[in-house]
This record gives structure tokens, sequence and C-alpha cells, in this order.
């Protein structure tokens, strides 16, 4: 089954083409507000609690996550119950572990903060790198969506509809769109909710549900229609190894803490106490949209399975479409395709400015001094480059948009997450610790998750065939292995005078203690607080366990 | 002085470890909840547990996954909002 609509579809021209429009407006209304580079990136850290949660639900909810979650649950079913709950937790850790601290060291990317943390140009250049990197899957799977939207509007193949949506929004994004970030985010994360909500209660409706109003606690009568069309729908749950929910629990849950785009939603609040609530106000919301795509995730599998329709895996990114068209019809379907466009423009809008900055600030910027005019003309040419390039690279699309995602988040998990924790609190991390554990960790996680990522990374099928669980979930290697290198090469690296000589210790130390909120006053220079080993290295035996229960 | 000395430094040391305590409790809680599921293979039998019509894990979602972790959080974030107060007030260290 394609799904392919004839011709010209003008609700969702209009939906999608004015949503654009509402995108520019508010850009422009925000850009007048914009003094500095502080108040273009994050706001001017002056966010409100409410305004910050949407701007994280927007960071969050990508294309590929809007649409991904209704078809990943048709490809893994109630395993995708385990991924987006640890995945939304993964943004509670964050909250109690280190927005705080982050928020005070003032850095609102991952190479900012090894590189002010850590004090090595090194390792800003191989984080920046790795970011840029993480954000190019990450885009191609808006990419995408962006095309499948294009397909249903203008009636199109895939490739074109490709070419004329990345291209769209590419130009939007390199000429304009990056206007106003924080609050063109937030007000797409608004939309993203609300053209979620609206359709989902009518498709639940249709369906039979029994209280549509609250769909995603409403639709338990369909359960028993589900298991006998489906019977393993539910006890696909008991098939999964124990290492798949391990593995699941480093790749998602570590992987949300560290994603580049998500830790910059920490800086844009008022104060460290508006921010930590607007992170719970957003974790409302994230839970609340994983449960909605549950209930179309459900309706699909029940639509398929009693019409007998036999989807291709690699156009289950449209079910979300087929399901409000065929259920609902045009109204939902463009409210769907708005909301789509919301949320595709919001995340490739922050890859690619993550991209475009990368290369022009921080590789070609160390590499040569800049002048700001320079970096002007700079960042936008890099940004369309990159974009074309990408769209370039989604010809050949991975079957699942979500998987892409999924794909970059495990790489930052193995790359960001441990200099992130261990930064922030223990002192004793250091810069030979943090290169080493993310080149080992990105090398884990980019060799053992090829296939996965892209049907075109099939160098090596030995690797790409790792058995992980019903899908490969290569963070139950990469992330506990990050810990152990980070871990022990620091505690070596700080017993040998030559190299310890060279690590700014009085001043890392004192960073530390700033970024937990202690006053100047009271920090000693002999303080022991978040010095000890004996903590690292609990955490690194149990690491080293981990990553041998793994291998075994 | 000694003695005011000791006692703001092991005034400071008591914070610090509260506070080192309620991050790494409350984060391994959150990872347990995350978890969840995988505590409960051994309990097939959950499949027949039905609660609102949800057989587990829907049920586990909605309530311990969703609700239930971010009131915990909603939670910890008050306490760690009283300890940065606490922070913020520090006596001087000599």
């Amino acid at each position: 089954m394609g799904f392919e609509r004839e011709g010209l579809f003008i609700p969702g021209i209009i939906s999608v083409f004015g949503s654009i429009v509402l995108f520019i407006i508010v850009g422009i209304i925000a850009q007048r507000a914009t003094k500095n580079s502080g108040d273009y990136y994050m706001a001017g850290a002056s966010v409100g609690p409410v305004v910050n949660a949407f701007a994280i639900v927007s960071s969050y909810l990508s294309l590929a996550t809007f649409i991904g979650f209704t078809a990943y649950i048709w490809g893994i079913q109630s395993l995708l119950a385990i991924m987006s709950q640890a995945w939304m937790i993964g943004y509670g850790i964050m909250i109690i572990a280190f927005s705080g601290p982050i928020r005070r060291l003032g850095t609102y990317t991952a190479a900012g903060y090894i590189f002010e943390r850590f004090q090595t140009n090194t390792g800003r250049l191989i984080s920046v790198i790795f970011m840029i990197f993480i954000m190019i899957m990450y885009a191609v799977s808006q990419m995408k969506g962006i095309a499948h939207i294009f397909e249903l509007m203008l009636g199109l193949s895939y490739i074109p509809a490709l070419f004329i949506g990345g291209l769209i929004v590419v130009c939007y994004v390199a000429f304009g769109g990056m206007y106003g970030v924080t609050w063109n985010q937030a007000f797409q994360g608004f939309i993203c909710v609300i053209a979620m909500t609206l359709p989902v209660m009518a498709i639940a409706k249709v369906m039979g549900a029994d209280v549509w109003l609250i769909p995603f606690w409403g639709y338990g009568n369909m359960t028993e229609g589900m298991v006998k069309a489906f019977p393993k729908f539910f006890s696909i749950l008991y098939d999964a190894s124990p290492k798949w929910y391990i593995g699941v629990l480093f790749s998602m849950t570590f992987g949300t803490m560290s994603v580049p785009h998500y830790l910059s939603r920490v800086a844009s609040a008022k104060t460290i106490a508006e921010g930590r609530k607007g992170f719970l106000l957003g974790l409302v919301m994230i839970g609340l949209v994983n449960v909605l795509t549950f209930v179309t995730g459900f309706a699909g599998v029940i639509y398929t399975q009693t019409q007998g329709i036999a989807l291709k895996a690699v156009q289950a990114d449209k079910l979300l479409f087929i399901l409000s068209d065929v259920f609902v019809g045009n109204w939902a379907l463009a409210l769907i395709l708005a909301g789509a466009i919301a949320a595709g423009m919001s995340t490739i809008a922050g890859a690619l400015m993550v991209i475009g900055t990368g290369i022009a600030h921080d590789i070609i910027g160390g590499v040569k001094e800049l002048t700001e005019k320079q970096k002007k003309i700079l960042a936008p040419v890099t940004i369309f480059i990159a974009g074309v390039a990408i769209i370039f690279v989604t010809i050949s699309p991975p079957t699942f948009a979500l998987a892409s995602v999924i794909w970059a988040i495990i790489v930052s998990a193995s790359v960001f997450t441990a200099p992130l924790i261990m930064g922030v609190w223990w002192k004793g991390a250091n810069k030979y610790g943090v290169i080493a554990a993310m080149l080992v960790g990105g090398f884990f996680s980019i060799a053992f998750n090829a296939k996965f990522a892209h049907p075109s990374f099939t160098w090596s099928p030995t690797l790409a065939a790792a058995p992980y669980g019903p899908t490969p979930f290569p963070g139950v290697l990469s992330v506990p292995i990050s810990f152990v290198v980070l871990i022990f090469v620091s505690m070596i690296t700080n017993r040998i005078p030559s190299l310890a000589a060279k690590i700014p210790r009085e001043k890392t130390d004192k960073m530390i203690e700033f970024m937990h909120g202690w006053p100047d006053h009271a920090i000693r220079k002999d303080s022991t607080r978040y010095a000890g080993d004996t903590g690292p290295a609990i955490i690194g035996i149990i690491m080293l366990a981990l990553f041998i229960f793994a291998l075994v | 002085m000694t003695q005011k000395k000791s006692s703001a430094t092991e005034a400071n040391d008591r914070l610090y470890k509260k506070e080192l305590f309620v991050v790494v409790a409350s984060s391994v809680v959150c990872m347990l909840v995350a978890m969840g599921v995988l505590f409960m293979l051994p309990f097939p039998g959950l499949l027949k547990v039905y609660v609102w019509g949800y057989p587990f894990p829907f049920w586990y979602q909605l309530t311990i996954a969703y609700v239930g972790i971010v009131a915990f959080i909603y939670w910890i974030v008050l306490v760690m909002t009283k300890l940065d107060d606490q922070k913020a007030k520090a006596e001087r260290e000599v």
C-alpha cells in the first residue's frame, strides 16, 4: 500500500505554508528584541517556565518522533513503550544531575562545556566533530519526514518531494529561520502539542475508544481487539533480552541527557529554579505526547491487521497521516501536516545551526581567525551546503525515520554523557580521560550501530548484525566503556606528575564548586568536596562489569 | 577561631553530602523506573493484570513511568531548590 493522494491537497498546503509564514513572523518579532548573540541563541536567558517548557517539547518532538513513534509501534509494538519512557526519564535525570551546574557555567553546547570544564582545545574539536556528525544523522530523519509531507501535499513521488520540501526548509533555516530560536521553538512546540492532541482524539473516537476526550487513558476497551488481531503486541516485551533493556537505558536515558540541542534549553531560563520548573512542565507534555502516540500506534496496528493491509516498513512513517485521512478526513490530515512541519522546522533549524556554527566558528575559526563579517557570511553558507548534503543523503533514507534519531542519541550518549556526569560531579575528571572516553565511546557506538543508522552503512556485516535484541542497542557496550575509560584514564594521569602538571586543577576545582552554587567565600583552596576517588572508582567497576556482561 | 572554622566546614560538608545523596539516590530511582519492565520479566502473569482495560506495561507507563516519576522529580526539585538556598547562605570557610 502506498497511500498516494492524487493532485494538490489544498488544506494541507494552506496549513503547512500558513505555519511557515507564522514562524517567519514570530522570528521577525523576536529578532527585534535581539541585542547580542546570547539573545540570539537563548532569548537572553529571560524565558519563563511555560515558554521554556514548549521549547523543550519542540526540541524533543522532532518530525521523526512526531510521525515516527506511530510507525515504530507498528514495527516493534509495545517495546516502544520502554524506549519512550527511558527517553523521557533521561530529561528527569538531566534536571536533577546537571541542569543547575550547566546553567551556572553559562555554556549552551556540549562542545562549549567540554572546553570550559576541561580546558582543552583538542577535546573541543573532537566534540564539535561528533556534534556535527550527530546532527547530520538527526537531520536525515527530519528530511525523510519533510519529503513525506510534500509527497502528500503536492501529490508527488518521494524524490521530487524530497528536493522541493528539503530546499524550502533549508533556505528558510539558512536565510532567516534562525531568528528568535527559543521563541520560535516554543511556538512550534505549542503547535505540535495541539496538532497531535486534536486528531488523536478524533481517531480514538472513530476507532471506538470509551473515553476519547482523554484519549491516552480511554482506549482500554480496544485491548481485546488488539490481542485477537495481534497476539504478540504486549507479550513481545517478554521476548526481549535483559541486554536489550540495559542497552535501552544506556542508549535512550543517557542519550537524552546529553543531546546538544536538548542541553541548550537549560540555558534559556531566567533562573535555575524557573529552568527546573520549565523542564518539569516540559516533562509532563513530553509524557503526554508519548502516551498520545501510543493511541495512534495502537490504532495503526489494529487497522493494518484487521484490514489485512500490507504496509511496507519504509512507508510506515506515513501511518499517522493515513489514520488521520482514513478515520477523520481533511481537517485532521491538514492539522497533522502543520504539526509535522512545525516539528521538522524546529529540529532541522537546531541541527543545521549546530552544524553551521560548528564548521564556521569551531573548525574554520580554529584554523584561521575570522572577522565578524566573515562569520556572518560563512554561517548561512555552511548551513546551506550542509542542508543540501543532507538532502542528498536522504535520497536513500533509513527504513524508519526514528531510526537515525535513535542512532544519533546513542552516539551522543556514548560521547558526551560520561564527560557531563563525571565532569560535573568529580574534580578528578581531566582532559586526558575525556578525550580518550569520547574517542572510545564514539568508536564503539558508531561501529556497532552502522546498519541500524542508515541502509547504506553496510560496510561491516558482522558488526551490523550485532545481536542486541529486536533492534540493536550498542549503548549497552559503548556507554559503559566510555565511563570506564574516562574514570581510569583520569585516575592514572592524575598520578603521573608530568601530565598532571598540564591540568589547571586550581581553576577547574574552583569552577566545579562554583557550578554547584557555592559562594566564593565558602570555597577553600583545599576543599575536598567533589574530589574523592572512591565514588568514581565504584562507578568505574560497575560500568566495567556491565561492559563485560554486554560482551559475553 | 578554630572552633568557628571547623563548624562552618562541617556544616558545609554536611550540606554537600546531603546534596550528593539526593542526586545519586534520585537518579538511581529514575533509572530503575525507566528499566522497570526488565524487573517484571520473571512475572509473565502480569500480562493478565488489567488496569483501566490495559495490560502491563501500558498501565505501568501511564502510572509509575509517567505521572509517578514526574511527581517524584517535582519533589526532588523542591528539595534541591532548598539545598541551593542553603548553599547560597553557606558560612565562610577559612
